[in-house]
């Protein structure tokens, strides 16, 4: 019964129907006004059938279906397929990998302006002993080195860069790879934009805990040993910092669009 | 049929009524009420999201229609519809034609 007492039916079924929905509200909208213009039709063809108007209304709606029911239907509806979130996570992997491999990269790029700047021992001279065949395996392939220690110190810092830039160039092509399959990971924008958080905040989370320990880890090593490899870790660090700046900024940017009245049902790609 | 039998297939029914044109959505339960000859009784409600549905998966795309007085959504099929139709079709009348062949091994 509306307020003033008289029965309508459909419109106490929109009512009814609008508390069960759990949709963005565009969504929400959408159904609502193509339910009232349905029932209207069809409690209309009744009517012009003999049957009066409130009972026209009654059968319209238990045609139609309960309230709880079209709620279910359409939440169901919206569910991601098994296939959709299959290519989500594919997504998310190539992205958090490719993420990890850049910052690796970064921290490859962060030793060659070490070594550039300070020599190698910064980064390569790591406090410690090597057994008789890894100096001699130094000493071959570092052929102007007096000492093993300064052949592992030559060695290290070498690695330190080619190796970890090289991982950077397999984080680039596995990010170009998301990119490629972001096609394939399409969703409505709220779910791209809880992905992207999800995916951002996650790699944020490791890149702080890397952070961490390896700036502990230098420091650490400084402490101990005086500056001789430190660079080693604390390039890695400042990278993973690095990291968890730019990746928290991107999962705050993302997350923004799930405030409710930026929900929507826009087809959004990665 | 039972409502769950058709709901697995709900995609398939809904693309073959929208391949003769556009409709809106009343239109389209009628048409498939009337095409099955009343044996699909499904929550009339319950199409409109499976509608929906299609329409994010690029399947039907759809607009508002101001004519006669009442605003309706109409749907059309899209052509990557009309390949999903085809490729559907096709995997129901395989499936259909196998259940065929053995039942018709069963005595009534």
């Amino acid at each position: 019964m509306n307020p003033a007492g008289s029965h309508e039916p459909i419109e106490d079924y929109l009512d009814d129907l609008l508390g069960c929905l759990n949709l963005p509200p565009r969504e929400t909208r959408r159904l609502l006004a193509e339910t009232e213009a349905h029932l209207r039709e069809s409690a209309e063809a009744l009517l012009r059938a003999g049957i009066a108007p409130v009972e026209a209304e009654v059968e319209a709606i238990r045609r139609f279906g309960s309230a709880r029911e079209v709620a279910a239907a359409a939440g169901a509806a919206r569910r991601p397929s098994v296939v959709a979130l299959l290519a989500q996570g594919l997504w998310g992997v190539l992205t958090l990998a490719g993420l990890g491999l850049i910052a690796v990269g970064v921290s490859g790029g962060l030793a060659a302006l070490f070594n550039a700047v300070s020599g190698p021992g910064f980064v390569g001279a790591l406090p410690q002993t090597y057994p008789a065949p890894t100096c001699a395996y130094y000493l071959s392939i570092q052929p102007g080195a007096t000492s093993c220690a300064q052949a592992a110190m030559w060695e290290n810092s070498h690695d330190a860069v080619a190796l970890r830039l090289l991982a950077g160039l397999a984080g680039a092509a596995l990010i170009a790879a998301a990119w490629a399959w972001r096609h394939f990971a399409r969703g409505d924008l709220s779910s791209i934009a809880l992905r992207d958080g999800a995916v951002g905040a996650t790699a944020a989370i490791a890149f702080a805990v890397a952070a961490a320990l390896l700036v502990g880890l230098s420091a650490d090593l400084a402490v101990q040993h005086g500056s001789g490899g430190v660079g080693f870790y604390l390039t890695g660090g400042l990278a993973s910092a690095l990291g968890a700046v730019t990746c928290a900024l991107w999962a705050h940017r993302r997350l923004r669009h799930l405030r409710p009245w930026r929900l929507g049902g826009t087809p959004a790609t990665a | 049929m039972k409502t769950g039998q058709l709901k697995g297939n709900l995609d398939l029914v809904l693309l073959a009524v929208l391949s003769g044109g556009p409709l809106h959505g009343y239109a389209v339960i009628a048409g498939l009420r009337d095409r099955s000859e009343g044996a699909f009784d499904l929550p009339e409600g319950t199409v409109y999201p499976a509608l929906h549905k299609l329409e994010r998966d690029g399947l039907v795309r759809s607009s508002w229609d101001d004519s006669g007085g009442r605003r309706r959504r109409t749907y059309e099929i899209t052509p990557r519809g009309e390949r999903a139709l085809a490729c559907q079709r096709e995997q129901w009348l395989t499936f259909v034609h196998g259940v065929n062949s053995v039942l018709a091994a069963v005595t009534p």
